[in-house]
């Protein structure tokens, strides 16, 4: 897909003096809310698959139905956010919206991811609806099930219950979207990869730490968004929450290991556009979006971890029974927020390798 | 397939006038403070008097394994076969910046549309101009002489069928380019004081300035 | 003579344009632009033409070739081969990015194209007929009033001779200033003239020298036509050395294999050092100093104490390197030259620093000699048409003698005995009502000096005429304004000095005709002249219908006719030798050439009057000129660039874009000139790049900004600003350099002293 290029630059020592490319193409917030939103879609519909499994099979009336709700909220919201900000940054919307026309190169991770985007969150839809309607979901009660509230007042309940169900797949067929929707869901790797192929900025040029940072951090937020909304409507974390939040945990622990790592190549590097990053992003006005980084994903571990773990061995502290779903809205708020801030650090710290007038 | 076309730069003769980025805009009747297709940048060093300033003319360089090519997602850019010139085509162009991340030398230029335009040899005229255009002739052939080329004041700057170009340059040009210099991109002559350390460099007889940095 | 195509079998006159292009076309073209997308070009029905232009950006005619198609100029680039285009034989024309950038001007909405004259206090729009008849009647009353000898004809770029017979034969004023002498490089200007050197001191025999010293010349930016960088590429490419000697880095000294940061206003002691050498290891040329130089016996005394090491205190430069380099330039001579120019010739002190100079032209024995200082011919122009028609003009002027001369009040001004007038006396002498009014044809005076008198002295002034394309403070405050067509939109003989080319022996001349009409109601100036004239009763005078028609007298000795030399833009003439000194002599008091003016009776009363040697000798900065001190620490002086030349340019956009570009200030939004600094003064005063500053000198602060441009490409203590901005200028952007300056000129030439001591102020908020 990308040719086999190697970027020689020898320094030697006549003239030798870098010209800086203008390296600002996407600092534009659209843009690493795109690349976030994706990710963040396929957590929750990971969430929303994985607890609707877990639904199934257990009578036990925890939080696992609202929680799979929410995931697919999570879902529907992120990837439908995600394509929203990609397409405002368009230059022609029309181009964008017809992207089956016009985005036909097979070959760039952005016609892929086009497409994995616009097919989770249409699977996402299907799930979410097959999750809010039909007559099984009368029966169920929860703040995550409002549009049947919203369709009730319309007088269109029961047609749409109805509806619903006529169309429902058999067990089968549904985990087989979910099968395939959760290929889709990892599948958002690509928004890392769309950075991680191109070989001109250093930032970016990791082929494996920046796409697994981008989707385990992606992930976390999504699992951590789901895990939160869900937390917070329910006021109550069960063990089917904790055990999520380990999970959000654990994610946010292997995506911070993955950002670390990434952030010792750069600060080792010895490309000139590796330093003039490293620069930007500890001592420009990027280091602040460098610190929320690291706070986001270290809160989110410790939170996930933390409260999470206490959850699941059953340490029914006051203290833990009072402040559990604050702490874990608040951490995994602070998590998306620095996940979120991760992409904008990448996007505007980004540094195109210069061109060297070499004597 | 024809020859692939190739741009060749001497810094020694170029007196960094910039005739060639206007000389650019004149011919494709772009706007002085958009679409620079051709950039003139003075690159410069050290303190007085020990100062230095060295002009740079650059454009797209019509690369041979064409970056931008491979990561335009709407297949807008074509690099042809005939002469190995990357035109857009800005009937398909998305505006999504992703060329000009993967070119090396900055030159996709976006407009007012939010679309890509850029050289194109002169193959054609103003933005997205040469698209679908036949082969290109050279000059002799009956072929438009590229605008910067036709306007270099110094004679720096020369395009043309491969081997046509690398017959001109200086053996020293010729040899680097061969080696890999500015990987086969663009063919530059060394600056006439820092050649002979440049092949004392690569013959290990002098160590290298700082850095040598592979990626 | 070359045979040029004529393209697609088209005759080229500007009517045959207008059939072709049909006048509707041609009237709706002016602004017209394609769009972007299909190549035009490959549309067949369209009508695609070649015309020729003469470059008129610099004035230096280097010759344009335009694509037009549909009426509408497209694309322009050079002319191969061209004299002062290309490198000579064989070898591309091109276009400079102000040459490029005439296509620009050729179609800028911001010209002037409409006559405007003033009444009730404002300036409104006439037509041609009420403008002129406004303007002759203006002049009628002023003559009455004041008499016409207190006119002053301040005409420069105009590209015919026709003013100086319609202001000096017919209206009879004696008051003329020229460029050369009094604002552009008087002191050189008047050393080369005495010496013998004539004042094309600007270049050297490019392709044929080993040896190039560029003093105080930026060759690679400031040329007087492209054949001049490309002559010394080539020089360089067989082996030339090139040496610079500036105060700061350019283009020239990054080629160079010497570059010399001088100490500013040195540069006469660094001379003397190099004459003192070159005297003492005898590589002088004996034989033409024995035959043909006069005064060496002074020359030799004045140097003889001025050894490298007296100099290196003196310029800063390295005893050891002086040596080597006059040795190099005695030792390569005669195939040795020296090209000077603003950077010698625009400070108090530069007569005799550019004295010191030329006189290591007469040392070595370079002059008119292959790769030395050549002699350039011209072709021969017959400068009086009117002789050519058999009219008989009147001499109006003949009996007059212009002010400097005629009243006690200048008797303060040494310069006087050599020249007529000086640009900082004029704003005295319109105070004492010895100039009453003046015209202006494509110049502009308040960029030459003593901007604030003379924006005063223009109030005063009670008709104010000018012929121009863009709106300034002069053009604002004349009384009458006639818009010029531009170069491409005329035809064009060029005939002012077609000499200096790529063609090292070759006489040359260089024609256009209009590409196509003026834009709106543009007349050339010819044209405007002979409506002015004929308003004014001097219509017989003027029997040649048009430029054309004119410039064919001016070829009455030439084998060409204008529409000759037109349809191939240039040709080829006569062959003239080298050392044509040996039948001729030098046009000198001696005949000879002169190290020392003593025989010059003006000179010499010049001299005694300031108490000054006739003789080359060391005249330290400051003498007349101004010294930094504690109040003004820093030297300030005007550069030029490659971008613009004089202020005509600065209105372009492609220009102020690439200017801005190569500074690296094109995303701010500020498009004015770069107020160059060191950065060890821009720390002292918290000074970096992007801040507005202004200038401070004894004469005053600028109300104009520049914005600091922080580089280790100027001296410490040495900051320069970009000459043809601000206020008085077309683009008032930026900062007017000579705002700030009073009174001060070189005592013997008049030149415009535009060195100043001078401090820099970062001004609230950029």
């Amino acid at each position: 897909m990308f040719p086999d290029t190697t970027i020689a630059v020898v320094l030697a020592q006549g003239f030798a003096e870098p010209y800086w490319l203008p390296s600002d193409y996407w600092s534009e917030l659209s843009l690493p809310v795109y690349l976030f939103l994706a990710v963040v879609a396929g957590g929750g519909f990971l969430t929303g698959v994985t607890a609707s499994l877990l639904d199934s099979r257990t009578d036990a009336g925890g939080l696992e139905g609202e929680l799979s709700r929410w995931g697919f909220w999570v879902a529907v919201a992120g990837g439908a956010g995600s394509g929203l900000a990609v397409l405002s940054h368009q230059a022609i919307l029309l181009r964008g919206l017809l992207f089956p026309i016009y985005m036909q190169n097979f070959e760039s991770w952005m016609t892929i991811g086009t497409w994995i985007l616009v097919s989770l969150v249409v699977v996402s839809v299907v799930a979410l609806v097959f999750a809010l309607f039909g007559d099984e979901a009368s029966a169920l009660e929860g703040a995550s099930l409002f549009p049947r509230a919203i369709v009730a007042k319309l007088g269109l309940l029961e047609t749409v219950d109805r509806l619903v169900d006529r169309v429902r797949p058999p067990k089968n067929g549904l985990v087989a979207l979910y099968a395939v929707g959760s290929v889709l869901a990892l599948a958002t790797v690509y928004t890392g990869f769309e950075l991680a192929v191109v070989e001109t900025v250093p930032l970016w040029n990791m082929p494996v730490v920046v796409p697994a940072a981008f989707l385990l951090t992606g992930l976390a937020s999504g699992v951590g968004l789901a895990v939160a909304v869900t937390a917070l409507f329910a006021r109550d974390v069960d063990t089917v929450i904790g055990g999520y939040a380990v999970a959000t945990g654990l994610l946010s622990a292997l995506g911070l290991a993955f950002v670390w790592y990434g952030w010792t190549e750069i600060a080792t590097s010895d490309a000139p556009a590796a330093a003039v990053t490293y620069v930007a992003l500890s001592e420009g006005s990027l280091a602040i979006g460098s610190w929320l980084v690291v706070l986001g994903l270290a809160v989110g571990l410790l939170a996930g971890l933390g409260v999470g773990g206490a959850t699941l061995v059953d340490r029914r502290l006051p203290l833990l029974e009072r402040a559990a779903v604050p702490a874990l809205v608040g951490s995994f708020g602070l998590l998306v927020i620095g996940s979120l801030a991760f992409r904008i650090v990448m996007l505007y710290g980004a540094q195109e390798h210069p061109v060297v007038v070499v004597g | 397939m024809g020859e692939q076309w190739l741009f060749y730069f001497d810094p020694n003769r170029c007196i960094g006038c910039h005739a060639c980025s206007v000389a650019c805009k004149q011919r494709h009747d772009l706007e002085a403070d958009a679409d620079d297709w051709r950039t003139v940048t003075h690159v410069s060093k050290g303190e007085y008097p020990d100062f230095e300033q060295v002009p740079v003319s650059m454009s797209c360089m019509h690369c041979h394994d064409s970056p931008c090519e491979s990561v335009c997602p709407a297949n807008a850019i074509e690099k042809r076969e005939e002469d190995g010139i990357v035109t857009v085509n800005r009937d398909r162009c998305i505006g999504c910046h992703y060329c000009a991340w993967a070119c090396p030398y900055g030159a996709p230029t976006y407009d007012d549309t939010g679309l890509m335009s850029k050289c194109n040899l002169c193959l054609g005229e103003g933005p997205g101009g040469g698209h679908g255009q036949p082969e290109r002739k050279t000059p002799e052939e009956g072929g438009s002489e590229p605008a910067c080329v036709a306007d270099c004041v110094g004679d720096a700057i020369k395009a043309g069928p491969k081997s046509e170009v690398m017959a001109e340059a200086s053996d020293r040009a010729a040899e680097r380019f061969e080696a890999g210099a500015y990987e086969g991109r663009v063919i530059v002559e060394p600056m006439e004081e820092d050649a002979d350390i440049a092949e004392s460099i690569r013959e290990g007889e002098t160590a290298s300035g700082t850095v040598t940095y592979e990626g | 003579m070359s045979e040029r195509e004529r393209s697609g079998g088209f005759d080229l006159t500007r009517r045959s344009v207008l059939q072709t292009a049909g006048a509707a076309a041609v009237a709706t073209s002016l602004g017209g632009c394609l769009s972007g997308g299909d190549d035009p070009a490959a549309e067949s029905d369209i009508a695609e033409e070649t015309a020729y232009g003469n470059c008129w950006m610099c004035h230096h005619a280097c010759g344009q070739q335009l694509t037009v198609r549909d009426g509408t100029a497209v694309d322009i680039t050079g002319v191969d081969e061209h004299p002062r285009g290309s490198a000579g034989p064989g070898t591309d024309g091109t276009l400079c990015p102000k040459g490029q950038s005439e296509l620009e001007k050729l179609y800028d909405p911001d010209r002037i194209t409409q006559p405007y004259i003033r009444e009730d206090g404002d300036l409104r729009e006439a037509d041609w007929d009420e403008a002129f008849e406004y303007a002759a009647r203006r002049l009628e009353e002023f003559d009455e009033e004041h008499g016409a000898e207190t006119f002053l004809d301040a005409t420069s770029w105009s590209t015919t001779n026709v003013h100086s017979y319609f202001w000096g034969n017919l209206y009879g004023t004696p008051e003329r200033i020229g460029r050369g002498r009094h604002v552009c490089f008087g002191g050189p200007h008047l050393s080369g003239n005495l010496m013998g050197l004539g004042t094309n001191m600007r270049f050297v025999d490019y392709q044929h020298s080993d040896y190039i010293i560029a003093w105080g010349r930026n060759v690679f930016e400031s040329f007087a036509g492209q054949w001049e960088p490309k002559g010394v590429l080539e020089a360089l490419d067989d082996g030339a050395t090139l040496v610079v000697v500036d105060p700061q880095h350019t283009p020239t000294a990054q080629k160079a294999d010497h570059w010399l940061p001088i100490e500013p206003r040195t540069d006469g002691a660094l001379a003397l050092a190099m004459g003192h050498v070159i005297v003492e290891e005898e590589l002088y040329d004996e034989a033409f100093v024995e035959e043909q130089t006069h005064g060496f016996d002074a020359y030799r005394e004045a140097v003889d104490d001025k050894t490298p090491e007296w100099a290196e205190d003196v310029t800063g430069i390295d005893a050891g390197l002086i040596r080597e380099i006059a040795i190099g330039f005695a030792e390569a001579a005669p195939a040795a030259g020296i090209a000077a120019w603003t950077g010698v010739g625009q400070y108090a002190e530069s007569q005799k620093a550019s004295q010191n100079i030329f006189a290591l032209h007469g040392l070595v024995g370079n002059i008119d000699r292959p790769g030395g200082f050549r002699m350039w011919q011209g072709p021969p122009l017959q400068p009086n048409p009117f002789e050519e028609r058999g009219i008989d003009l009147p001499t109006n002027a003949a009996e007059e003698t212009p002010a400097l001369r005629k009243y006690d009040e200048y008797d303060e001004y040494p310069f006087r005995h050599t020249t007529g007038i000086g640009h900082t006396v004029v704003p005295e002498m319109v105070d004492n009502g010895h100039i009453m009014g003046m015209v202006n044809h494509y110049d502009n005076p308040l960029t030459d000096g003593s901007t604030q008198a003379w924006l005063e002295a223009i109030e005063q002034m009670d008709l104010v005429i000018t012929i121009d394309a863009y709106w300034n403070e002069l053009t604002r405050n004349a009384d009458i304004v006639f818009p010029e067509a531009i170069q491409l939109e005329k035809d064009t003989l060029i005939d002012y000095a077609p000499s200096w080319s790529a063609y090292e022996d070759r006489t040359w001349l260089t024609a256009s005709r209009a590409v196509h009409e003026p834009m709106g109601e543009c007349k050339s100036g010819y044209e405007i002249y002979r409506g002015l004239a004929e308003e004014l009763g001097w219509g017989e005078y003027f029997p040649w219908e048009d430029e054309a028609e004119y410039s064919d007298d001016l070829l009455a000795n030439v084998d060409y006719t204008f529409d000759e030399i037109a349809d191939q833009n240039f040709v080829l003439l006569d062959e003239f030798e080298y050392e044509q000194w040996e039948d001729g002599g030098f046009p000198t008091a001696t005949g000879k050439f002169q190290f020392d003016l003593d025989e010059e009776g003006g000179y010499a009363q010049s001299a005694e009057e300031l108490g000054i040697d006739t003789a080359p000798e060391w005249i330290p900065p400051g003498t007349w000129g101004e010294e930094p001190d504690d109040e003004y620490p820093l030297h300030f002086y005007d550069t030029r660039s490659v971008f613009f030349s004089f202020g005509a340019d600065q209105p372009l956009e492609h220009l102020q874009e690439q200017y801005a570009r190569k500074h690296d200030l094109e995303n701010t939004e500020y498009r004015g000139n770069y107020l160059v600094i060191n950065p060890r003064d821009a720390e002292e005063r918290g000074i970096e790049t992007g801040d507005m500053v202004t200038v401070e000198a004894r004469a005053g602060e600028a109300d104009d900004e520049a914005m600091a441009y922080v580089s280790e490409r100027t001296r410490p203590g040495f900051v320069t600003a970009e000459f043809g901005f601000g206020t008085g200028n077309s683009h008032e952007e930026g900062m007017n350099t000579m705002t700030v300056h009073d009174m001060q000129h070189d005592p013997v030439s008049s030149q415009v002293d535009r060195h100043l001591a001078a401090e820099v102020r970062k001004n609230g908020g950029d």
